[in-house]
């Protein structure tokens, strides 16, 4: 399953942050402090607050000063939170909710979630291996649970992007029709234009695993990308590759796939130029480094300063990695620039 | 009384009462300060104490707080080479120090252990712990891919972190082995390294000889025999098999189970009881064998049993855990949906 997904990072950030008035600005920490928020109201049973931050993340689609939607944090928290315990507790946290406040639009969405979520862990990520029969029959039975969350609920719910979020993972993992899910996703597109983890959604089932390809999955980008170009730019190119190199389970998908470097800078422009928050230019620079972009690499790291924090989702590169990368670079271009001169005076 | 008296007295209370103060690390304790004297000798070390030790080393760590972590060390010293109740507890530093350290704080771990140097010139702890250190953030820096995956420039940081690991352990001389967790980190070195085998083999033999009650060695150990690390799993299997026979006084077959269980954490093949040599009634053995000693978990067990499909212990342990069943230990494909359709799937 496909999203931005930056579950390690942002719970290393949670044990830091206390919590915030309702007037916070919505800055880089504010995505995991809703996440923090959600998980500690499931917890204490206190589902009107979780309600409330839905709605108040809702009118309008709040995003924080990384471009980040704001209501991506509920989907995370369900997973984190919802798929590590015995799912006897996650039913007895539904039916206290539902007799708390059985009108509440977000709880089909939040079943939804949690179900599919389990159903995904008991499918097991790896892309390119087989399945057993139980693991499979496992799954099926969860995303049933999941379709009957989202058919039960009312026209409200529908009032929540959440909903057709999830309504796109539940159909893909049922093995709709390809045309189910592009009709989802047209009538979401109508009501939330320009929604990113709807197109995340969406771009899991034209992966290879679901019968897919990478080429499927870079005309899919290419066209997310060119619709929604008047609100973001390019930046939707970089968005939706970026959440292929997060996905959980499946190894190195963003380096089988037919990704550009040349298409993911200036879509990286122009995110930074939209959103020039420290975590844009951090996630630039990484990716930057591994394409051994030396330039833009060193460029960013001097915009960065002390603030330069490289390697999200990508092993093996972290900011000394890529400053050395630079020097190495530069010591080579100063090599083939002396060998240059030297040879112009033979 | 005379000072000399006075001295060797304070000396032998400063080992026995280490044991004596037995909850005195431990906010949660379910021992009302003040009253971990009385209940020392009965006191039990259980799998939540371990876990309660974990949290509090790390929390010594990012305190920089190097005396409670010399004062724990050495008191878990003392009981495990005394043996029975908290011989393990060494385990929860060993495991805690592996986690404990993340890039972008090099330069106050830096301070941290000159601090503890100068504070604590004696440590038994420090030295294994500064290497400990240098090499997690070595691997930080690596990252976990393959050889061929990794940026030259991260191979780079990643050798040269290496290399202060092992001249930390190097200055420390003789006096580094007065903690087993020395031996753990230099078998760590001395493999990544690429040291021949029987230089791994020799660190390994000291150390379990040195400390016999020491059972984090083996894990130590078995990892460089891994295929990943040019080993095989016929040698894992000679290798455990040796390790249950050694410690077959405390640990029963216990751990058979326990180092498999390790080693299935790296095996992403398919079947993992058709592509390596574990046999699956031997770590039944091993499972009920440390569940009698308090060791391990059902929801642990009951993973393997799915793993292995067989559906009677699935079941029973499942049944016995009831609705707390949460099986899968981060596997994906191994749930505890997953593995009640399989116990369905038998009837």
């Amino acid at each position: 399953m496909i999203r931005v997904v930056r579950v390690a990072l942002l719970l290393a950030m949670l044990a830091a942050m206390p919590c915030r008035a309702d007037d916070e600005v919505l800055d880089h920490r504010s995505y995991g402090r809703a996440i923090s928020q959600i998980l500690s109201s499931i917890q204490a049973s206190d589902f009107a607050a979780v309600d409330a931050l839905h709605a108040r993340y809702s009118s309008p689609l709040a995003r924080s000063s990384d471009g980040t939607w704001m209501l991506q944090a509920f989907p995370v928290a369900f997973d984190a939170g919802l798929t590590s315990m015995p799912a006897a507790q996650v039913d007895e946290i539904f039916t206290q909710w539902k007799r708390v406040d059985a009108d509440s639009a977000l709880l089909p969405v939040a079943q939804a979630f949690a179900w599919q979520s389990r159903a995904w862990r008991a499918k097991g990520g790896g892309c390119y291996t087989g399945i057993s029969a139980a693991s499979r029959k496992a799954f099926d039975t969860l995303v049933a649970k999941a379709a009957d969350a989202l058919r039960s609920s009312r026209d409200e719910a529908k009032g929540s992007v959440l909903w057709y979020e999830a309504a796109i993972l539940v159909a893909g993992g049922q093995g709709r029709p390809a045309a189910d899910l592009d009709r989802l996703l047209a009538e979401a597109e109508a009501r939330y234009p320009g929604y990113e983890p709807l197109y995340a959604a969406r771009m899991t089932f034209l992966l290879p695993a679901w019968g897919g390809s990478f080429e499927a999955i870079d005309r899919f980008v290419r066209e997310a990308a060119r619709a929604n170009e008047r609100r973001e730019g390019r930046a939707f190119y970089a968005w939706l590759y970026l959440d292929l190199a997060a996905a959980r389970g499946c190894d190195r998908l963003f380096d089988h796939s037919l990704v550009s470097w040349d298409d993911m800078k200036p879509a990286f422009e122009d995110m930074v130029s939209r959103y020039p928050d420290r975590w844009n230019l951090n996630v630039f620079a990484t990716f930057a480094c591994r394409a051994r972009d030396a330039v833009t690499t060193a460029t960013l790291l001097a915009r960065l300063g002390v603030d330069a924090n490289l390697g999200a989702w990508s092993q093996g590169v972290s900011t000394e990695s890529c400053r050395r990368m630079v020097r190495d670079a530069n010591l080579q271009v100063r090599n083939a620039a002396a060998q240059d001169l030297s040879s112009a005076f033979r | 009384m005379k000072p000399r008296v006075l001295t060797t007295l304070a000396a032998a209370c400063a080992f026995a009462c280490a044991g004596a103060a037995a909850q005195w690390w431990n906010p949660d304790s379910p021992i009302a300060p003040g009253k971990w004297e009385a209940y020392s000798k009965s006191f039990v070390y259980s799998t939540a104490i371990f876990h309660d030790a974990e949290n509090v080393v790390r929390q010594a760590v990012a305190a920089g707080d190097f005396r409670k972590l010399d004062r724990m060390h050495d008191e878990f010293l003392a009981m495990m080479q005394a043996g029975g109740n908290g011989s393990r507890m060494m385990g929860a530093i060993d495991d805690s120090l592996q986690d404990a350290f993340r890039p972008g704080d090099r330069p106050r771990y830096t301070a941290f252990f000159k601090a503890w140097r100068e504070g604590a010139p004696a440590s038994k702890m420090r030295p294994a712990a500064e290497a400990r250190m240098w090499y997690a953030l070595a691997w930080e820096a690596r990252g976990g891919g393959y050889a061929s995956d990794v940026p030259p420039e991260s191979m780079k940081a990643f050798q040269d972190d290496i290399g202060r690991a092992t001249a930390i352990l190097r200055e420390a001389g003789e006096g580094g082995k007065a903690s087993p967790l020395w031996y753990n980190v230099a078998i760590g070195i001395a493999g990544v390294r690429g040291d021949d085998p029987r230089v791994l083999d020799a660190i390994f033999a000291e150390g379990v000889g040195r400390y016999p009650n020491y059972v984090g060695q083996y894990f130590a150990r078995m990892n460089f025999l891994l295929p990943q690390w040019g080993g095989s799993w016929d040698r894992v299997d000679a290798f455990i098999r040796e390790a249950v026979m050694r410690t077959q006084a405390s640990e029963g077959t216990w751990l058979y189970a326990n180092l498999y269980s390790s080693a299935s954490a790296t095996f992403h093949d398919g079947s993992f009881f058709s592509g390596t040599r574990a046999s699956w009634p031997l770590m039944r053995h091993g499972f009920e064998d440390g569940l009698a000693r308090g060791l391990g978990s059902l929801d642990t067990y009951a993973t393997f049993a799915c793993m292995a499909r067989d559906r009677e212990t699935t079941a029973r342990i499942l049944a016995k855990l009831g609705a707390r069943a949460n099986l899968g230990m981060g596997r994906e494909g191994v749930t505890t949906e997953a593995c009640q359709e399989l116990v369905r799937e038998g009837r």
